[in-house]
């Protein structure tokens, strides 16, 4: 038999490429290009609106849940109507699974391996059974010629500044990490019906009827992920921060923060949101109610026939591909914009909004984190890479204590034997609606017009739209493009720093980044993937 | 974490079979592997130990899928030399070897995710039933006709599977099936 290989291009959604000019060891510009065309939305025209639920979570191989409930909010936004309250606390629950399962495997999987040196690991000599346990594990991985999910990466690479031991302990608990974040899938299942794709919460509530068997199995679960996030995720963000100082400034951002919201209370209202909606301008930690009129998308420097930028409910998407020109056009994504600003978007937004608010979780959890960090009373120390990572893990200690409270919630409806669900509604035949939610990295806004009871338009802005999104029409540099300017890169043949700037971000998208170094005149292509 | 996997298989009689379909349903092809597992669930009658399951682009969420697991049978689109439709039978040894150094969790392919499985302590027996795809790389809500036209033949690469595993399933009372789609 030949041998074929499986083509992984297939289970690559699109590549972010970062172009990046280094001048004197540092970022001196950055441009951020989406590279594949996408235009999900157009397969939804014509269709019947309740589709959308099921087709728009197969956006997303990461956050189908986020997508399935953004959908489902922006139908109920048209229709009128809301879930019962029974509805509306499974809803939390599986969106809150999804954001245990997310920020655990981003931390542990993705992000800390650009600042835990795998490798370094087996120098360390431990005295715990644990750590004897683990090294042993990676050492028959290492020998064995296969370092799987380890291969290729920038180990020895001198910006790694861990000791051997704490490089050690942080690879126990990916391991743990991979455990969890599968417990977390495990909870979406038992009310999502299966994963991991949601078919339980349409717009109108939840299908499922929680049981008290259900909630039996599940308060187990998520007590023990509860104990962990509290015992070894916060922890090790604390542990492995102050061995990278200059993170608390590196990769500061635009310092406007957009959050429409996620996990709603009795009222629907978005302001109530346990993370609740809000806005943020230039890193002043006063916060103001988000308006999503005022949200446009440009596309003067994306490939698009050029027009005005528009806001999504008549946004259109016609593609028309010229040449990747930084100066023109280099990029498949649009650039949203808030009022003309540019909005960074995901946990760092989320905590800095709910914080401002006074939420009283967010408010104590990052004074303590301040305080760990050194930074007491400066919560603009977290406009970094550190502050992303700080604030995902408080985020999840956050939504787990969360969960158990909805666990009780639930319990109480079910003794109480309260079991609707559901609310029934007709699809409207003219209307229009958004929904406007959270994925775990970030604003996700699903936009619909239903004509003749059926989809006219559907627009989507995904959290990457925002972080990654390209220069506009008055040259306003994205998120992550003005987030890497500045950055060290000591080695441009192996920018790990970049990658770290990057990543912080959660992009929903592979990568590839071409290093420009002008006074060599050389250019290095990196393709991370 | 690997003890109670091992406690787990070590006990049960008849093996676990999980067949994951994997792919991008709105991309085409892509799908394939989604449509075929759908497809096969519908016509045959799966004891509780075997189950299908809609793996989408789940990436490292398919480890919960795969624990306690002692076969797995993915079917996905493949890349190989035939024409579309073409359906391979493959050996976990034809997959390429981890890329390392993620970008971001949309990476995470199959590879990934048995490599950390292994990692895991977990060891299931893995084949795979590739179908040649056609257009696979641009959006759209259905399969090309050629690729739909190998669906039966999926099925079968499927059962075929299964009774190389010693598990013998029977298709499903056509008047059931078609109740089913009523």
């Amino acid at each position: 038999m030949s041998r074929i290989v499986i083509d992984p291009i297939t289970r690559i959604e699109g590549h972010l490429a970062l172009e990046v000019e280094v001048e004197g060891g540092k970022v001196k510009d950055a441009w951020a290009s989406g590279t594949l065309f996408r235009g999900f939305e157009i397969v939804l025209n014509g269709r019947e609106p309740g589709d959308a639920y099921h087709i728009t979570q197969r956006i997303c191989g990461v956050c189908p849940t986020s997508h399935a409930h953004a959908a489902a909010l922006c139908l109920e936004n048209a229709a009128g109507i809301h879930p019962p309250d029974l509805g509306r606390l499974v809803r939390n629950m599986v969106e809150g699974a999804q954001f245990l399962h997310s920020n655990i495997l981003w931390f542990y999987h993705l992000a800390a391996l650009d600042f835990v040196d795998v490798l370094a690991a087996l120098k360390a000599t431990p005295k715990e059974r644990a750590s004897k346990n683990t090294q042993a594990r990676l050492s028959r991985f290492v020998e064995s010629g296969q370092l799987g999910p380890f291969a290729n990466a920038y180990w020895g690479h001198p910006a790694y500044k861990l000791p051997a031991e704490l490089n050690l302990l942080a690879v126990t608990h990916y391991l743990e990490a991979l455990e969890k974040q599968s417990q977390a899938s495990h909870i979406s299942a038992i009310f999502g019906g299966r994963m991991p794709m949601t078919m339980t919460t349409p717009a109108g509530g939840s299908l499922h009827i929680p049981t008290v068997d259900d909630m039996v199995t599940l308060r187990s679960r998520l007590g023990e992920i509860q104990e962990w996030v509290d015992h070894v995720f916060i922890p090790d963000v604390l542990a492995i921060a102050p061995f990278y100082p200059d993170y608390t400034t590196i990769g500061r951002g635009p310092t406007n923060f957009l959050a429409w919201g996620v996990f709603d209370d009795e009222s629907f209202d978005s302001k109530n949101r346990l993370l609740p909606s809000g806005i943020i301008l230039d890193g002043v930690l006063k916060v103001q109610e988000v308006d999503q009129a005022v949200v446009t998308e440009d596309v003067t420097h994306g490939w698009y026939k050029d027009g005005p930028a528009q806001h999504p409910s008549v946004g259109t998407t016609e593609p028309e591909f010229t040449e990747w020109n930084v100066e023109k056009k280099y990029t498949w994504s649009k650039a949203p914009r808030y009022g003309h600003r540019t909005m960074e978007c995901g946990a760092l937004a989320r905590m800095m909004v709910a914080y401002a608010k006074k939420q009283p979780d967010a408010r104590a959890l990052i004074d303590h984190v301040l305080k760990a960090l050194g930074a007491e009373g400066k919560p603009e120390a977290l406009f970094s890479v550190v502050g992303r990572f700080a604030t995902r893990a408080v985020e999840t200690k956050i939504v787990a204590d969360a969960m158990m409270r909805w666990c009780d919630d639930i319990m109480d409806h079910l003794r109480q034997g309260k079991k609707d669900t559901f609310t029934t509604f007709n699809v409207p035949q003219t209307a229009s609606g958004k929904g406007l939610w959270e994925a775990p990295r970030g604003a996700l806004g699903h936009w619909n017009r239903i004509e003749n009871g059926r989809i006219a338009n559907y627009q989507v802005i995904t959290p990457t739209c925002w972080n990654m999104s390209p220069r506009d029409t008055s040259d306003g540099k994205g998120p992550i493009e003005q987030a890497l300017i500045g950055t060290p890169v000591v080695d441009p043949k192996r920018p790990l720093e970049i990658l770290r700037v990057a990543h912080s971000f959660d992009p929903c998208l592979a990568c590839t980044v071409h290093v420009i170094d002008p006074t060599s005149n050389e250019v290095y292509k990196v393709r991370v993937s | 974490m690997e003890t109670n996997l091992e406690v787990r298989s070590a006990h049960s009689m008849t093996p676990t079979v999980v067949v994951l379909g994997v792919g991008n349903t709105l991309m085409q092809d892509d799908g394939v592997g989604v449509w075929a597992v759908r497809a096969f669930a519908e016509a045959y009658d799966l004891p509780p130990s075997i189950r299908p399951v809609d793996g989408g682009m789940a990436g490292l969420r398919w480890l919960s899928i795969l624990d306690g697991a002692e076969h797995v049978i993915i079917v996905d689109a493949v890349i190989g030399n035939g024409v579309p439709g073409t359906v391979y039978h493959l050996e976990a040894g034809a997959l390429p070897k981890p890329r390392g150094m993620l970008m971001s969790a949309h990476e995470i392919g199959i590879t990934e995710v048995l490599s950390a499985a292994e990692l895991l302590g977990m060891h299931p027996r893995i084949r795979i039933v590739g179908v040649q795809p056609d257009v696979y790389q641009q959006v759209g809500l259905e399969l090309t006709p050629s690729v739909r036209a190998a669906l039966p033949r999926v099925t079968s690469a499927i059962v075929e599977e299964l009774s190389e595993i010693g598990i013998a399933v029977a298709r499903k009372h056509r008047q059931e099936a078609l109740d089913r789609h009523a």
